[in-house]
């Protein structure tokens, strides 16, 4: 036989089976396309230079991998499937007298040229999206559009060909090696063996509950944020082999007792679907849980980024203002002297760009790290205050009155021993069962009186987003003071700083998204400038006196609501971009498998239903039982999504607290929204697929 | 009283483009009476299949007519097809035709769930159609853990368990070993004593020959018909056999 023949006999045989063909090819091209298009966006150099694109080469890897891993396993599924379709046809063959090996060598040409195909087709379609990628990327978050003709990069073209064609010649290997254990008499019978009932698999349904209700209970009970990320991981875990378990097992288990019950069962309605079912289940369970494991991917990623892209303001204005901040950490609580200098800088800038401010403060603050436990609030290195667990080390972040009365315009004076309460993370840890803060604490063994609690802290902290954390309102500097040197004493090297801030807020800050970088990198080099004429110390450990003698500038940072936009937009919309491009890329699996799983049941069903009329059901109720059928099977996967991403919402806003977004009833939103899209969609490849199957079955 | 008359039947197929034309059922004209158990036999060909199924509602003859019971089939809704088929006729395929999904017990109750009968009367009609067929043992076990021969009367119990008027029997011991065909027979004979009308397509001589009546097909028109009488199956046998020589060497009518 000439090579002619099988490469022939290959390409008839593609066109021949183009309903399973057709798909494999395009999954494979869409997968290539879509990691091309995100290793070339992670080594795009004209992105990395842009403002906000800093974070593009870390997580656009990351994505790659993901999608590489993703792709790997679609292949291979998409392939067992296939050989499953086909076991009869090579059967046929060797029957015929095509020996083993010729078999092969047909298989050698079809996934050659499946390949072939599938890769060019990829890497054009990658090629052409590519700009359109760059442009979403642009729009998104990076403020310069890139310009340009489409933009080729072979260093990312060969790795990508490499990987896919790679994965297609391990499949091919599989194949061949699943061919040369095949006896033919199985190839041939290998579609119509009969099957036995399937039996509920007790153990499965244990443990399939006990990690399902243990991942639930992870999920439900967790309300630190940073803890929140590491079992976040081990409640997903749980959840997902949980998933698999009930699918399997729980499925089967309702079903049968469906059937147990002889009233419910033999009934026109129900008896052809709960038996379908059962044998339904038996073959689909790993699928269908599959796909409630990758819808609640879908759901989980495109609320969750969608939510930060679209809370960045929200979260800003949540922070600033003052929109300009300048921060200087010091050593001792005295106010510097420089800030009607450093005022009159800024507002002279601000009058260059024909902005206002609207109003400066400035105020000295001190964060601690404390271990909380009974009331106490400890600074002992020896009691592990600096390494306890985030559920115990508890953040006090303390102003003096003065300065509280002069941010807030209140009137309030304290005693020494006095002190007033703020709770950011409104836990009250403090006082967990009463939720409110009264009474006496101890701070660093000395008692203070909490003499009342405040409704809203001028200051903001970080901390908050991470674990439990105070505003402390204290008496006045010598009592700021007093504790600082406590902390100072006892923690060492690792002890806290004051921080001095003067903040500037402007007029419209919306406007000044635009100049703002500009703006904030004249006054830099007029603060420069300042330093330079009055040459200060430069490191802030210096003592008083020398305070006295010059100005203490030293090193300085500047934090803006700009730069901290910026931020947040490389951040978010790198996540956002991802989020979307994996949401469909998991959507497309979704599909896919869902195609694949219609078209091999309706091979199967087919005969059913064609019994079932000559005994004498009607179209009708054989279409409907159908329906009925595929209902239930298409749609216990995107319930179980739906359950899944309810009970994981409270762990998810905790984490996405961790990343400043703190509107729950936002990522509410987004994630109903997301859900509701998602269903649409599902919806639509369900009618589309479900087509192919009514076809096949009628 | 004739359950079932049929009068000048002729089926025409035409190919899709309406330029060939085939003629399946030229003019079959015959009646089965209550309680009788007619056996058609006839070459590959020879248009017993088209006749089958137009007996059974799956097919539209051209012209001609079908009465069962005295009602004309051709004139049912195909709404009411369905139910009609299931409350009048009762069927045995060549391949069973069980559903690998039900044990033998639930496919042969499945024609009683789809007539909507309650749960005490269908295990009441069940029992005694399993123990006359011999399968009461193998109620709960599936189609694929049973022999040939089993699922087949499994199947007749399914045609039967609806007290149709008529059974229709497609080659039913066609897939079946000599034993297991001579088992099945004897149930079908014994269904006919009991006064169950059997309609019975086949290509067995020894099946027809169990038979009251047989009727010839050829060339899409009952040739031949033989009447049981006073003959013993093995007379009847040999009967057949004659006429099926004289049918194959091109013989004029007997």
């Amino acid at each position: 036989m000439r090579v002619g023949f099988y490469q022939k006999v290959a390409f008839s045989n593609i066109k021949k089976n183009a309903k399973f063909f057709v798909p494999r090819i395009l999954t494979e091209a869409g997968l290539l396309g879509c990691f091309y298009i995100i290793i070339t966006l992670a080594m795009d150099s004209r992105l990395k230079s842009t403002r906000g694109g800093a974070y593009i080469p870390v997580f656009m890897m990351m994505g790659a991998i993901i999608v590489g891993l993703l792709s790997f396993i679609l292949m291979l599924y998409t392939n067992s499937f296939l050989m499953k379709q086909r076991k009869r046809e090579f059967g046929l063959y060797n029957v015929l007298g095509m020996e083993k090996r010729h078999v092969g060598r047909v298989l050698f040409h079809e996934s050659f040229i499946s390949s072939i195909i599938g890769t060019g087709v990829g890497i054009v379609f990658g090629i052409l999206f590519y700009k359109l990628a760059t442009l979403i990327i642009c729009k998104m978050f990076v403020s310069d559009i890139i310009m340009g003709f489409y933009y080729v990069k072979p260093t990312s073209i060969i790795p990508a060909a490499v990987f896919f064609l790679g994965t297609d010649l391990l499949t091919y290997i599989i194949n061949r090696i699943t061919i040369a254990r095949m006896k033919p008499v199985n190839l041939l019978k290998s579609n119509q063996t009969g099957e036995k009932e399937p039996k509920v698999k007790w153990p499965l349904l244990v443990l399939g509950l006990v990690s399902i209700g243990v991942g639930y209970y992870i999920a439900i009970t967790t309300d630190n944020a940073l803890s929140a990320i590491n079992l976040f991981f081990t409640a997903v875990i749980l959840v997902i082999v949980g998933t698999y378990f009930l699918f399997v097992s729980g499925s089967i288990f309702v079903l049968k007792q469906l059937k147990r019950n002889r009233r419910y069962y033999y009934d026109r309605r129900h008896m052809p679907v709960v038996s379908g079912l059962l044998y339904r289940m038996k073959q689909n369970a790993v699928g269908l849980a599959s796909i409630a494991i990758l819808s609640t991917c879908v759901l989980v990623m495109m609320s969750t980024t969608i939510s930060l892209y679209g809370g960045i303001n929200e979260m800003l204005e949540e922070k600033y203002p003052p929109h300009y901040q300048f921060c200087r950490e010091y050593d001792y609580a005295e106010f510097p002297k420089y800030t009607e200098d450093i005022e009159k800088i800024i507002d002279d800038v601000a009058g260059n760009y024909g902005v206002e401010v609207k109003e400066f403060k400035d105020w000295t603050d001190l964060e601690v790290a404390y271990k909380y436990s009974n009331g106490e609030f400890i600074s002992d290195r020896d009691a592990g205050s600096l390494t306890a667990g985030l559920n115990e080390i508890t953040i006090l972040l303390y102003i003096t009155a003065d300065d509280y009365n002069r941010l807030t315009g209140n009137e309030v004076s304290l005693a020494e021993d006095e002190i007033l309460m703020y709770s950011f993370r409104n836990l009250y840890k403090v006082n967990k069962e009463k939720k409110e803060l009264f009474g006496e604490i101890t701070i660093s063994d000395e008692k203070y009186t909490i003499a009342g609690t405040v409704g809203d802290f001028p200051v903001k902290s970080e901390m908050s987003n991470i674990t439990d954390c105070y505003g402390v309102v204290v008496a006045n500097s010598a009592v700021l003071n007093h504790i600082y040197q406590v902390q100072l004493a006892n923690y060492g090297e690792y002890a806290s700083r004051y921080d001095y801030t003067i903040g500037a807020t402007y007029d419209k800050p919306a406007k000044l998204y635009d100049i703002g970088f500009d703006m904030q990198k004249d006054i830099s080099i007029a603060i420069q400038s300042y330093i330079d004429e009055n040459g200060g110390a430069v490191d802030g450990s210096s003592d008083l006196e020398a305070l006295a003698q010059g100005i203490d500038m030293g090193e300085y940072d500047i934090d803006s609501i700009w730069e901290a936009r910026n931020n947040a937009l490389g951040m978010n919309g790198t996540f956002l971009f991802l989020g979307l491009l994996l949401g469909m890329i998991f959507l497309f699996a979704t599909a896919l498998i869902i195609y694949y799983k219609q078209i091999s049941e309706g091979y199967e069903d087919r005969q059913r239903f064609q019994i079932m009329e000559k005994i004498g059901m009607s179209s009708e109720e054989v279409k409907r039982t159908i329906r009925e059928q595929i209902l239930l099977v298409f749609f216990l996967p995107i319930v179980v999504a739906a359950i899944h991403l309810i009970v994981a919402f409270r762990l998810l806003a905790n984490m996405l607290h961790l990343l400043l977004l703190a509107n729950t009833g936002f990522f509410a939103m987004c994630a109903a929204i997301v859900f509701v899209i998602f269903v649409v969609v599902y919806i639509m490849i369900y009618s589309i697929t479900a087509k192919t199957y009514y076809k096949i079955v009628h | 009283m004739a359950i079932l008359e049929v009068k000048n039947l002729k089926k025409v197929y035409t190919t899709r483009l309406g330029n060939n034309s085939v003629q399946a059922l030229t003019d079959v004209t015959f009646t089965v009476e209550q309680g009788e158990y007619v056996a058609i036999m006839g070459e590959s060909g020879s248009g017993k299949t088209t006749l089958l199924n137009i007996l059974a509602a799956l097919d539209k003859a051209t012209s001609g007519s079908v009465l069962l019971d005295g009602k004309e089939i051709s004139g049912i809704k195909d709404k009411q097809l369905a139910a009609f088929r299931r409350e009048n006729l009762g069927f045995v395929f060549q391949e069973f035709n069980l559903l690998d999904t039900f044990s033998l017990k639930d496919n042969i109750l499945l024609p009683l769930v789809l007539n909507g009968v309650n749960n005490k009367e269908m295990e009441l009609r069940l029992a005694p159609i399993a123990n006359a067929l011999g399968i009461t043992e193998l109620l709960n076990k599936f189609p694929y853990e049973v022999s040939g021969g089993q699922k087949q009367r499994a199947a007749a119990a399914r045609a039967l368990i609806t007290n149709p008027k008529l059974i229709l029997a497609d080659e039913p011991t066609g897939a079946l070993d000599s034993r297991s065909s001579d088992d099945l027979l004897r149930v079908f004979k014994s269904i006919n004593q009991g006064g169950q009308t059997i309609l019975m397509v086949t290509h067995s001589v020894s099946a027809a020959s169990r038979a009251n009546r047989i009727l010839f097909i050829r060339d899409g028109v009952v040739f031949h018909q033989i009447y049981r009488g006073e003959n013993t199956d093995e007379q009847l046998y040999q009967k057949i056999s004659d006429t099926l020589t004289l049918l194959r060497t091109g013989g004029a009518k007997v």
